[in-house]
């Protein structure tokens, strides 16, 4: 379906008008209204989404029906947890996606007027549908994020995590909360202000389950013997960048400072620090962690810091700069800018080059590692979750003999050690 | 927890529930003829809700399936039902 | 982990997965709901009226064809379960054949609607106020993808037809049927609301 997804989106590019020019929220009436190849493209996102249900309803059934015997539900791996409010978010949320999507096409081929004030419809209408799904989207992009993050700190701190079950619940609390704050993308459209404050109230309380995780990750490193390999490098950043995204999303939050940043580039900051410093980083911390894993080798360990320095002040040095012009005024999706945005802006884009080239040494690192490394063995980090009893990469089924689970999934003594 | 799904409902019980269904429609159509504006809106929903109940609990057999389905059920129904009363609190504030 | 899972055959499982989808299609329709509570909110009275325009003792009876469908369904599969194969075929194509009763009926009501000129979009629409057109338009599009979905799942009803016939399915191994079945009853389900919301609010 994937693949599917990605034909059809590419031909929307070679047929009809051209690819659409809605921009990739396709608001009404413009979406209805334009000639471009909006039914194709939103077709290939019908698609999509069909996919990322049934990886929901899959992992949901997997993580109910076929854990390891022993293996209780507080036994799960943290990351466990993670994909499965994740899933559940999934399942959820996407069919709103779907009949938006669905009613997209039908306006344009139909024109029945749901969002047509001339036959009584509400453009705003729209508005919530769309967000009603693509704010609990942005959790499913966060959660298995923080899930990796979960499964790095106790190892390269040799420490148990810090309050399991509190991190366990936060993950389902995000996926739950998370669904009754879509409006405050909507704060200037013309909604009540009855539900504006609503919105605004639940974004607030949304944001705690997050600040619990972040105390515990940082609880768990507490007398640890603290080992800054690559993973957990990544997990630094993480937790730094992730909480400047997350603490700006608090001011867009408040109703009164939305009005002044709505639109503007402080928005398109906040959302790279939590998906790019966030999501991204998290996944190149779980490419690293696991890269022995599934390969069977080790990445050059010095050749990855020096990507990840890179990265790290180039990503800053691009999307920092965009806090100070989106309070300046700098408005999103424009073609231009006035010339007082200049330096900042060259700032950002001279942060856009080091970015890349920590990116490249980043992934010429682990492609090259793939055929070069030094073999790893089965557990190069000393973890203690199942996946380091088996070989890497695992065998077919992963295990030779199904694992008995007798404990949790983390066991670190005093002193760092395991029992083997 | 596999046993509960051998019992086989019995003929009968499904038959009185269709006669219940049946009749519960009926009702509907009669009651709602009675203006009684949001009142006469209000019956029909209860009604279509006790009919969901019958179906959900004996034709779709969540009254011998494990507890978590019948808790997946409401707790979908209460998603949906949030969702929608926060987004009227939009338009009825205007 | 289960037996059944090592077996390689998972009934609990694949119910579970099946109510998961469920999910999803009471969501897909909860968002044409929350469509409905707007539009009826701030049009009431003009739904009243609308509502005048839909024949109730045709919905009610289509109504009633579609309960009684889900007790066909029901007890085509308590038949299997009960070894009685010749019985479970005969109520799984009572099922089907009430499916397509139904689908004639609201093709007759559809297409009484589009000859007196009330269809999206129309001239004869377009003179109605606005809550009419929002009512008929709902109408259209809710019945239209209820539709859609009684289509597809007769289609899942024929071919379980077929297995029972060939023996793919037995009353050992029903999962397919009985997982068709919960399909069939949340269609029954959605009909259930849909009827009264625009049948009964004159």
């Amino acid at each position: 379906m994937v693949v599917l997804y990605h034909g059809l989106a590419l031909l929307s590019l070679f047929t009809g008008d051209g690819p659409p020019d809605t921009g990739w929220t396709f608001y009404v009436p413009y979406s209805i209204k334009t000639g471009t190849n909006v039914t194709l493209a939103v077709s290939a996102a019908f698609i999509l989404g069909m996919s990322s249900i049934l990886t929901g309803i899959n992992f949901i059934t997997t993580i109910h029906r076929m854990r390891a015997p022993g293996m209780g539900w507080f036994r799960i791996p943290l990351f466990v947890w993670s994909l499965y409010a994740t899933a559940w978010v999934q399942i959820l949320a996407t069919p709103v996606l779907g009949i938006t999507l669905l009613l997209v096409i039908v306006e344009r081929v139909f024109s029945v007027g749901f969002f047509d004030p001339a036959k009584g419809g509400d453009p705003i209408l729209f508005q919530h549908l769309f967000w009603i799904y693509s704010h609990p989207a942005v959790y499913i992009m966060i959660l298995p994020a923080m899930g990796v993050v979960t499964e790095i700190i106790p190892v390269f701190s040799r420490r148990n995590i810090f309050g399991y079950k509190a991190i366990a619940f936060s993950s389902m609390a995000i996926a739950s909360v998370g669904y009754f704050v879509w409006g405050h993308h909507m704060f200037t459209s013309g909604m009540s202000d009855t539900a504006r404050a609503l919105f605004s109230f639940i974004t607030f309380i949304v944001a705690v389950p997050s600040g619990v995780k972040v105390f515990n990750w940082v609880a768990s490193m507490y007398k640890g013997s603290i080992r800054v390999d690559a993973p957990l490098l990544f997990v630094f950043s993480f937790i730094f960048l992730f909480s400047i995204g997350g603490l700006t999303g608090l001011i867009n939050g408040a109703l009164a400072t939305n009005i002044h940043i709505h639109g503007t580039y402080f928005i398109v900051a906040h959302f790279h620090y939590v998906m790019f410093g966030g999501n991204g980083f998290a996944f190149l911390a779980g490419l690293h962690y696991w890269f022995p894993k599934m390969s069977g080798r080790l990445y050059n360990e010095k050749l990855s810091k020096i990507g990840w320095g890179f990265l790290f002040a180039g990503f800053n040095a691009l999307y920092f700069p965009m806090f100070i012009l989106g309070w300046q005024g700098l408005p999103r999706r424009y073609y231009d800018y006035l010339p007082k945005f200049q330096g900042l802006q060259v700032v950002s884009t001279v942060g856009s080059w080091v970015l890349v080239t920590g990116l490249i040494i980043i992934f010429w690192n682990l492609l090259r590692s793939v055929k070069k490394g030094p073999p790893s063995g089965p557990n190069p980090w000393g973890g203690t979750t199942l996946e380091w009893k088996t070989g890497s990469p695992p065998p077919d089924e992963n295990f030779e003999e199904i694992p008995q689970v007798t404990r949790g999934p983390y066991y670190y003594r005093e002193g760092g050690t395991t029992e083997a | 927890m596999e046993n509960e799904k051998n019992h086989i409902i019995p003929y009968r019980t499904f038959l009185f529930v269709l006669a219940g269904l049946i009749t519960l429609t009926i009702i509907s159509v009669t009651l709602t003829q009675i203006s009684l504006g949001t009142l006469t809106v209000a019956a029909a929903l209860l009604i279509a809700a006790v009919k969901s109940f019958f179906v959900l609990r004996i034709f779709m057999h969540l009254k011998f399936e494990t507890r978590m389905f019948s808790i997946g059920v409401v707790a979908v129904t209460l998603l949906i039902t949030v969702v929608i009363i926060i987004t009227l609190l939009d338009y009825l504030f205007r | 982990m289960k037996d059944t899972v090592l077996a390689g055959r998972d009934t609990a499982g694949a119910k579970l997965g099946m109510w998961l989808f469920l999910f999803t299609e009471i969501l897909l329709f909860g968002g044409m709901f929350l469509l409905y509570a707007v539009d009826r909110a701030k049009h009431a009275a003009e739904f009243h009226a609308a509502a005048e325009g839909l024949n109730r003792f045709v919905g009610a009876a289509n109504t009633i064809i579609l309960l009684t469908s889900s007790l066909t369904m029901a007890l085509s599969i308590a038949e299997l379960r009960s070894g009685r194969r010749e019985r479970s075929l005969m109520f799984q194509s009572l099922t089907i054949l009430f499916g397509c009763i139904f689908l004639g009926v609201k093709y007759f009501e559809w297409t009484a609607k589009i000859g007196h000129g009330i269809f999206p979009d129309s001239p004869e629409l377009m003179k109605l106020p606005k809550g009419q057109i929002l009512f008929y338009g709902l109408y259209f599009v809710m019945t239209g993808l209820h539709g859609v979905h009684v289509l597809a799942g007769i289609v899942v009803l024929v071919f379980m037809l077929i297995s029972t016939i060939n023996r793919r399915i037995t009353h050992h191994d029903y999962v397919r049927i009985e997982n068709s079945g919960l399909y069939w009853h949340l269609v029954d389900l959605i009909w259930i609301f849909l009827f009264p919301l625009f049948y009964l609010i004159t």
